[in-house]
């Protein structure tokens, strides 16, 4: 067998209808490979019933970098509209469910839904209506489009329908754009690593998982929307 | 050990009466909800259910289903609000390696749907997209070549599927029946009520409390376009099947169900490694199961029985306490 290549690569993601529920429109390979890599290898861990500690080495087909980081971008893409939706949680305490199964246990009393345990929720997300998502990375096609065929969805809420991936195409490039390429800076990088010019400069985590503090740093972020749009 | 596989499940609704499905409302004009989506490389508003709807909608169908099954019990607040809403946690989230395997393996449905136990999120196992209307907007969306889809329909646009009609509600007690049955001073009361108003309450002279209200619908004929994508075991699958039939003995989707709207026809096929397959239908409250579908449910069926036998007539107590969180 062959020893599998690490190459320059594009990756393009099309949603089925454009919508992403992004709140800060940061989108990382590395940690749609990551959740892919557990969906693939540990499902346990994500089912919680197996602890992530046990878990002794991830390995993405992706160029690993020091205090392992991965060579992947963020994506970049064209952003038409920005909208607040909603996801609502209906307390069925008070419906017709209610009346048939709520096993009182002989007390009585009001259960208020306005506060509480069980309350009511009109929770805001911010949803862009985007093109095709861009990223770029270093790594083995093969092992990538082997892992990105079961990700069926990207960004937050894919179990209330947004986000849903309609194809992943998989590209060579000339050469390497993990961290600059044809829009600037390609990721987020640590300040100490990379001139912040007039790039926002914030908190961010710079590998996955990206929701940990203990992966974050001051980082200066790169402009992920491509802004030719008219 | 449980192994988990890949499903997709892409129904088409086809609507038998008017939809509701409200987004935003100006003074008693309630409209359509409207997102926007890209359609051929357009931004476009365009009419879409909501897909946490249609969870909600079957995550209590299949809640009932299985309580039903379990000797048509009733249960306390705290697990009724994680079996029909998706409970919530009560502190600092945390993970209970123990707790998880436990809930997984007993209920099926609540690992399948998700939901907050204790202090602890159990992630469920399907994403989906909204449901979409066979439509000029959506042509990219709705994939081609299926047999069950109208395709003459992306030749219109979705604006043109909609109507609007108003209901006007008749204050009874001002017209001919409040005459004739709202007890007079003076009258007899065969039944308890007060024969004065209350503080607050009206009084004879005071204005009808009539409204006149009005809703946008999408029209009958008009089909929505959905995907479930489910990565989950066998029985997983038969809890979500459960879920669907019970639905189907009354399918109906969004809102003024009383007043006609709402009912739908489903048919579902179910993509698993590539093959298509028939997996539901669902017509007049006849739900008629392909052969993985039926499958599954009876294995379900088989799993809820062996759990009321073995766990429910003698430790009830137990049963509960594993949905609600609480530490052993």
């Amino acid at each position: 067998m062959t020893k599998s290549k690490i190459v320059p690569l594009k990756i393009t993601c099309t949603l089925l209808d454009g919508r992403l529920n992004s709140s800060d429109g940061l989108i990382f390979l590395d940690a749609i490979l990551y959740h892919a890599w557990f969906k693939l290898h540990a499902p346990e861990v994500y089912e919680g019933t197996l602890e992530e500690s046990r878990i002794k080495y991830i390995g993405l087909p992706l160029r690993q970098l020091k205090n392992n980081r991965w060579a992947a971008s963020v994506g970049f893409y064209r952003q038409y509209d920005e909208k607040i939706e909603y996801w609502t949680k209906k307390p069925n305490i008070h419906g017709i469910d209610a009346h048939e199964r709520l096993d009182l246990e002989g007390k009585r009393g009001k259960i208020d839904i306005s506060a509480g345990e069980y309350r009511a929720y009109r929770m805001p997300q911010l949803i862009r209506t985007v093109g095709p998502i861009e990223f770029y990375c270093m790594g083995n096609p093969r092992k990538i489009a082997e892992m990105l065929n079961i990700m069926t969805c990207i960004g937050k809420k894919p179990a209330m329908g947004w986000g849903t991936v309609k194809g992943w195409t998989i590209e060579p490039v000339e050469q390497d754009y993990t961290t600059d390429g044809p829009y600037g800076l390609m990721r987020p990088m640590p300040i100490a690593e990379y001139p912040a010019g007039d790039y926002l400069v914030r908190d961010c985590a710079v590998k996955p998982p990206y929701w940990k503090t203990s992966n974050q740093e001051i980082c200066v972020i790169p402009e992920v929307q491509i802004n030719d749009y008219k | 050990m449980k192994t988990n596989k890949s499903y997709r499940v892409e129904t088409v609704f086809t609507l038998l009466s008017p939809l509701s499905h409200i987004g935003e409302s100006e003074s008693t004009t309630s409209f359509l909800n409207t997102i926007r989506i890209m359609s051929q490389g357009k931004p476009v508003d365009c009419f879409a259910y909501n897909g946490n709807a249609l969870r909600g909608m079957l995550r209590d169908h299949g809640a009932s289903y299985m309580l039903d099954h379990l000797g048509n019990i009733g249960v306390p607040k705290k697990t009724f609000d994680l079996l029909f809403s998706g409970g919530a946690i009560g502190g600092t989230q945390s993970a209970d390696i123990d707790q998880a395997r436990a809930v997984r393996s007993a209920l099926p449905f609540v690992s399948l749907f998700g939901g907050g136990i204790g202090n602890q999120i159990l992630e469920g196992k399907m994403t989906q997209t909204f449901a979409y209307p066979v439509c000029a907007e959506t042509i990219g969306i709705i994939p081609q070549g299926r047999n069950n889809i109208d395709y003459t329909a992306q030749n219109i646009s979705w604006k043109k599927m909609t109507g609007e009609i108003s209901f006007s509600r008749m204050d009874d007690a001002k017209h001919n029946l409040g005459d004739r049955y709202i007890v007079h001073e003076g009258e007899q009361l065969l039944l308890s009520g007060d024969v004065k108003p209350e503080k607050g309450k009206k009084e004879d002279n005071e204005p009808a409390t009539q409204m006149r209200y009005t809703v946008e619908y999408m029209v009958p004929g008009t089909q929505l376009f959905h995907i479930f994508d489910l990565n989950c075991s066998d029985l997983e699958l038969g809890a979500f099947v459960s879920a669907v039939h019970r639905w189907s003995s009354r399918p109906v989707l969004g809102g003024l169900s009383g007043k006609g709207f709402g009912q739908v026809r489903a048919d579902m096929d179910l993509i698993t490694d590539g093959e298509r397959q028939k997996f539901m239908s669902i017509e007049g409250n006849q739900p008629v199961l392909g052969a993985l579908a039926g499958s599954a449910k009876e294995q379900y069926d088989r799993h809820l029985e062996s759990m009321y036998r073995n766990y429910l007539t003698t430790n009830e107590a137990q049963f509960v306490q594993l949905l609600e969180g609480t530490k052993k």
